[in-house]
């Protein structure tokens, strides 16, 4: 037989194993044991573990020592918690709160680390530009996604003062225009990244104004080329 | 069973001995549960025995499985009463108990070990059923457990035959 024949006694098996029910039960389910081909088969197959847990004294003090050791658990749990979040303190003197903030400073560290390093690297080529009606063109070679650094001197320009820079074609179409370039340094010399693999080959006209001189001193040119 | 008492009734005999058969593997495993010594074997083939001289004449007012285990239970309840068995109880108790002891440190060992190993694995998915084993050890009854666990009756059966059935997997496969 596969199953027991009631299923509302059948639920009294280990209870009965364990000696934990009342003698009306006993009665019940010993009567029931007598019909039930399924549930005697499991309680006499069973009897010897049954005998075990119902009464061997090493058994009980083992299972007895397992709930000992509960507690002793929690309370190591609860140690831990409160390490890390006291509540009687405030918010911002809480461990925890000082291990998130941490780790939101690592995480952008990491993910830099995971970046490879072609791509946080683009090569730049430099070139210090001349003025306009000097004999040559400084030259820049446009390959693949690379930039372009332009050094250039203006006379008189001071390192932090705002400026304004434009870059033109030659047949006065407006490339780029800084109205705010403060990128000089104490050697009057200004610094600009120009996004040369966006622009077209051909000959270009820097322009650096300062809005706080007058004619003719307010404005200096430069020219350079772009080419394949 | 009730093929084999209708069978045994019209008088077949080998119905009867099998009936007696089934009666006394039963009542042996009730006797031991109810007496716990090597009497437990005796007052079962007494009881079989009995049951067998009366059956023939006896009304059940109940099933015959009731009034069988009737027997039993009243051969149970002479055995606690007789002074003479009560003595061998008393003196005997202690004595039992420590032969139940060896019996389970010398026969039982592997299967104490085994046990104890599958006690410990269940107690850590399924503490429940080593709560109330405990429970049960400590001397509390069922009504008081279930109140402490603030389960019902039923769950409280749930909890223990679950507990049996991992038991039993982990006693035969070693895993829970």
């Amino acid at each position: 037989m596969k199953h027991c024949t009631n299923s509302r006694l059948g639920s009294l098996l280990h209870a009965y194993e364990l000696n934990t029910l009342s003698e009306e039960e006993i009665e019940q389910f010993e009567i029931h044991l007598l019909e039930c081909e399924f549930c005697f088969a499991e309680a006499r197959n069973f009897a010897a573990e049954s005998s075990l847990l119902a009464s061997d004294k090493a058994v009980k003090d083992l299972i007895s020592g397992l709930q000992d050791n509960r507690p002793l658990e929690r309370e190591a749990k609860m140690r831990f918690w409160h390490l890390l979040w006291p509540s009687e303190k405030p918010y911002f003197l809480r461990p925890a709160l000082f291990y998130f903030i941490i780790l939101l400073m690592i995480v952008p560290v990491f993910r830099s680390l995971l970046i490879s390093p072609k791509q946080q690297v683009r090569a730049v080529q430099v070139i210090n530009l001349l003025p306009i009606r000097s004999a040559d063109n400084s030259i820049l070679k446009q390959s693949g996604d690379d930039e372009g650094l332009i050094n250039f001197v203006f006379d008189g320009a001071e390192e932090g003062k705002s400026y304004i820079v434009e870059i033109k074609s030659v047949e006065g179409d407006l490339i780029y225009m800084d109205s705010d370039f403060r990128n000089f340094d104490s050697f009057q010399t200004g610094r600009l990244v120009a996004p040369i693999s966006k622009m077209k080959v051909g000959d270009y006209i820097l322009t650096i104004t300062d809005p706080r001189a007058k004619p003719p001193y307010d404005r200096k040119e430069y020219s350079f080329k772009i080419v394949r | 069973m009730e093929e084999l008492l209708a069978k045994a009734l019209s008088g077949d005999k080998e119905a009867e001995n099998k009936l007696f058969e089934h009666l006394l593997v039963r009542f042996g495993h009730f006797a031991k549960q109810h007496i716990q010594t090597t009497d437990a074997e005796d007052i079962a083939q007494e009881a079989c025995i009995t049951v067998l001289e009366k059956y023939k004449n006896e009304e059940f007012s109940n099933s015959f499985q009731a009034w069988a285990y009737g027997v039993l239970k009243m051969k149970i309840g002479n055995y606690f009463q007789s002074a003479a068995s009560r003595r061998k109880n008393v003196a005997a108790g202690q004595a039992f108990e420590n032969n139940m002891a060896d019996i389970s440190q010398t026969n039982d060992f592997e299967l104490k070990r085994k046990l104890m190993n599958c006690l410990k694995k269940i107690n850590k998915v399924n503490s429940r059923y080593t709560q109330v084993l405990n429970l049960v050890h400590q001397g509390y009854k069922t009504d008081e457990i279930t109140e402490m666990l603030q389960v019902n009756r039923n769950n409280y059966y749930v909890i223990l035959n679950r507990g049996r059935k991992m038991l039993k997997k982990c006693l035969e496969s070693d895993r829970v």
